[in-house]
């Protein structure tokens, strides 16, 4: 046995106090070897928590090599300050990060190491000043070179990092870091221990001030190479990648803004009383009489990022993730506060349910709706979607009305004329989102085809209750011509025999929609088409458009008009959400049976 | 610093005690209030020293209306002298030369101090209470009990107003010129954002 495990797990309920009393997690996996280490994630460090099952892992043969093997309570502390304090989780590890990156214009790329900085010196700050542990001397351990390091020429900004630690301990000039600083150097560490004290309880506000403190450092690097080993201790980037996905990132909160500490008031107040007598008050600090940081934080008005950044923001965090995935999740997160109940009709008498057997589950149908007993039965190895099954009832004659959710056929227009999804904001792609997940909160199933030029379509394999694969449709891009998709329409409703229930058809375009009055490739006509589809859809049909309000083609009209499909017009794309909305909200509930015609939703 | 001093939580403390009498607005020409003239005549009365004489007097109560910060910080000191152990090494060393060197110090240096520490900060802050108390202890030509001469200089320098607000001062105008890049930088990634979005 290494002989740093028995001293190290002895620490262990040490360095759970250092944070609570009531802190109870797992004990820590002490890796004798690095080969160990490198399997249970950590990627050259010494020491990391896995944000998904809250476990320490520490690599005791690097520690021993380090020197650190006198430390275990600090290091574990430190790990532990990860779970406890900072980042805490992987939504707010993204919320670190968004603010960062702000303060960081051009060198976002950097933002993951200065995010990882700031939140040790949160942690160390509060593990030496309140628990009283040594994490001084962990660093004076961690900055001696090693035997076999050439000379290199120090780097700014890790010399203003262990500066800061100086300051903030009270520790003599140059016990950490080496490299005497200038004026400007001494004044920014000063800056920024004060950051760290006046933010320790608000951290994410301090994150962009840290970040804009740090940005001349970074620009003013040649070369990233911290003194000593001191990068060993650098663990965020290892405790992320794991343990799900985060959410609320896709609208811009209102505190974003990176408020440099010699500009905000809370840290630097003689900056304040200076600018109120010079009459300046269109500072940073100053445009809305208190720092940006003083204000609550909460999502930025319905402001959103763009895909992209939404994109690098999950890439920086770890998370492996294609350019579909990103855009789904992006487009997922901003429907989620439209989400209404999907329109539900009332059949005349609902019907008691009579098991009759089992079918396959698939993926993206309830996991409840999974019978274990049935599943394990076929095979001991689960494997979603081939061994798993579902049980399926008949029906009998019941008394009460029943609610029937309508499913959707969606048609959405991807031309030229529409932006890709993945690389800006789309209207359109959010308004088929806010749709598309009403309809699957209220258990309707949904067909989703992205529509361009002739042939140019993408679509999902029929009606399906796949939230992903609806969303991986709706944020493709196709980019070409228009022209309605009247094949897949037509096979939509000549393949099926028998529809199990109504089925709205929403199309969401601009005027390129008369398209749909065309032919097939068959020589059929839109208009006939139209006829045998809707009268076998059963659940009518709208369409979306944003047109200018006289937009009126007489003969697309009076095919509405006798089909009677309801058109609304929008006039910009922005408004098309709000239609999405009010589409999802309105009710087929108190309309009798037998009628197809939605809720007018304007 | 070569002489070890009273513990330094002795004398937070005793400063985050200081009853509001002594935080009353002080005598000033034009003004009557807390006399910190006559405290320190009594106070040096009280070591067997030479009480203040008229001009030493005119010198604190004559003070300008805008030197009552200063004046307020003096009665803290005041305050502080009378700490137990401080009083007994005062006690010991009643000179003459400690006369001369308190009175100095606080014409001098606490008078400096004042534009960037006042005695509202100097009670109800932490960061003020160590600064007043070390300057104090400093001015005597003591550390606080337990530190080494190093550690003593070392935090009597982290904790100075005066050489913060100079580094400050200096970093304020490195921001300047930085913020002024970062405002640069930004705009130049907003128009290559939005070339990027019209390219597509």
């Amino acid at each position: 046995m290494h002989p740093l495990v028995a001293p190290w797990s002895e620490a262990w309920p040490g360095a759970q106090l250092a944070w609570s009393r009531f802190v109870r997690l797992r004990a820590p996996l002490l890796c004798e070897h690095s080969k160990q280490a490198d399997k249970e994630g950590l990627r050259g460090g010494i020491a990391m928590i896995r944000l998904d099952d809250h476990r320490v892992v520490i690599d005791l043969t690097q520690i021993q090599a380090l020197g650190l093997d006198g430390f275990p309570t600090e290091i574990l502390a430190h790990e532990i300050g990860h779970h406890l304090f900072v980042p805490a989780d992987l939504s707010d590890h993204g919320r670190l990060l968004v603010r960062v990156r702000r303060g960081l214009p051009g060198h976002e790329g950097e933002a993951p190491l200065i995010a990882n900085l700031y939140a040790d010196l949160l942690i160390n700050d509060r593990l030496q000043r309140q628990a009283e542990l040594d994490m001084a001397g962990v660093y004076r351990q961690l900055v001696k070179p090693p035997k076999d390091a050439g000379k290199t020429s120090p780097s700014a900004l890790w010399q203003l990092y262990l500066r800061i630690y100086e300051q903030l301990w009270r520790l003599p000039k140059g016990d950490l870091n080496s490299e005497p600083l200038d004026d400007v150097g001494e004044g920014d560490a000063l800056l920024g221990a004060e950051l760290i004290r006046v933010y320790a309880n608000d951290w994410l506000r301090g994150a962009g001030g840290f970040a804009a403190l740090c940005l001349p450092y970074l620009m003013a690097d040649k070369q990233r190479q911290p003194p000593g080993q001191v990068d060993k201790l650098m663990d965020l980037d290892e405790v992320s990648g794991a343990g799900g996905m985060p959410d609320g990132l896709a609208e811009i909160e209102d505190d974003e803004a990176a408020v440099h500490p010699a500009d905000d008031p809370k840290i630097n107040p003689e900056r304040q009383s200076g600018k109120e007598q010079e009459g300046d008050g269109d500072s940073p600090a100053q445009t809305s009489g208190k720092p940006k940081a003083q204000s609550k934080s909460k999502p930025g008005g319905g402001q959103r990022r763009s895909p992209f950044e939404y994109g690098q923001i999950l890439k920086q965090l770890g998370l492996d993730l294609s350019a579909t995935d990103v855009a789904a999740r992006y487009y997922s997160e901003l429907a989620r506060r439209h989400l209404v109940r999907f329109p539900q009709r009332i059949a005349p008498e609902s019907t008691e349910p009579q098991l009759e057997g089992t079918e396959p589950w698939q993926p993206g149908e309830p996991l409840e709706q999974i019978d274990w007993l049935e599943s394990l039965l076929r095979s001991p190895v689960v494997v979603p979607g081939y061994t798993t099954v579902q049980r399926t009832y008949g029906h009998t004659q019941g008394s009460l009305p029943e609610r029937t959710p309508v499913d959707l056929d969606l048609y959405v227009d991807c031309s030229g004329s529409m932006p890709n999804p993945q690389q800006a904001f789309s209207a359109i792609t959010l308004a088929g989102a806010i749709v598309c997940l009403s309809a699957f909160k209220a258990g309707a199933k949904v067909q989703a085809t992205l529509w361009s030029g002739a042939g140019q379509y993408q679509s999902t394999p029929g009606f399906v209750r796949d939230k992903q694969a609806v969303l991986r449709v709706l944020t493709g891009y196709l980019g070409g011509s228009t022209q309605f998709p009247l094949n897949v329409m037509r096979d939509t409703y000549d393949a099926a025999k028998r529809l199990s229930r109504p089925v709205h058809l929403l199309v969401l375009s601009d005027s390129g929609v008369d398209t749909i009055l065309g032919s097939d490739e068959r020589g059929n006509k839109g208009t006939d088409l139209l006829r045998r589809c809707l009268a076998r859809a059963g659940g009518g049909m709208t369409l979306a458009l944003n047109v200018h309000q006289n937009w009126k083609p007489k003969r697309l009209m009076d095919v509405a008009q006798e089909l009677k499909i309801a058109v609304h017009r929008v006039q910009s794309w922005d408004d098309l959400v709000a239609f999405a909305r009010a589409f999802s909200q309105a009710s087929y509930a108190d309309e009798g049976p037998g009628q197809t015609k939605p809720r007018k939703v304007q | 610093m070569k002489i070890s001093g009273p513990p330094l939580e002795a004398l937070l403390r005793r400063l985050a005690d200081t009853p509001a009498e002594w935080l009353h607005p002080p005598s000033t020409a034009g003004f009557e209030g807390l006399s910190v003239a006559a405290l320190l005549s009594d106070y040096f009365d009280s070591l067997g020293l030479a009480p203040l004489s008229e001009p030493e007097v005119a010198r604190f109560d004559a003070a300008k209306p805008k030197q009552s910060g200063w004046l307020s910080l003096s009665a803290l000191i005041l305050w502080l002298l009378h700490d137990a152990h401080l009083q007994a090494h005062c006690d010991e060393k009643a000179t003459p030369e400690l006369r001369r060197v308190l009175l100095n110090w606080l014409s001098g240096p606490l008078q400096q101090r004042a534009a960037h520490l006042n005695a509202e900060s100097a009670v109800r802050t932490a960061q003020g209470r160590e600064e007043l108390s070390r300057q104090l202890l400093a001015g005597l030509g003591l550390r606080p009990d337990g530190e080494t001469q190093a550690q003593a200089q070392a935090r009597l320098q982290a904790c100075d107003s005066i050489e913060r607000a100079r580094l400050v001062e200096a970093a304020n105008a490195a921001n300047e010129r930085a913020r002024k890049l970062r405002e640069a930088m930004a705009r130049k990634a907003a128009q290559e954002a939005a070339m990027k979005y019209n390219r597509e």
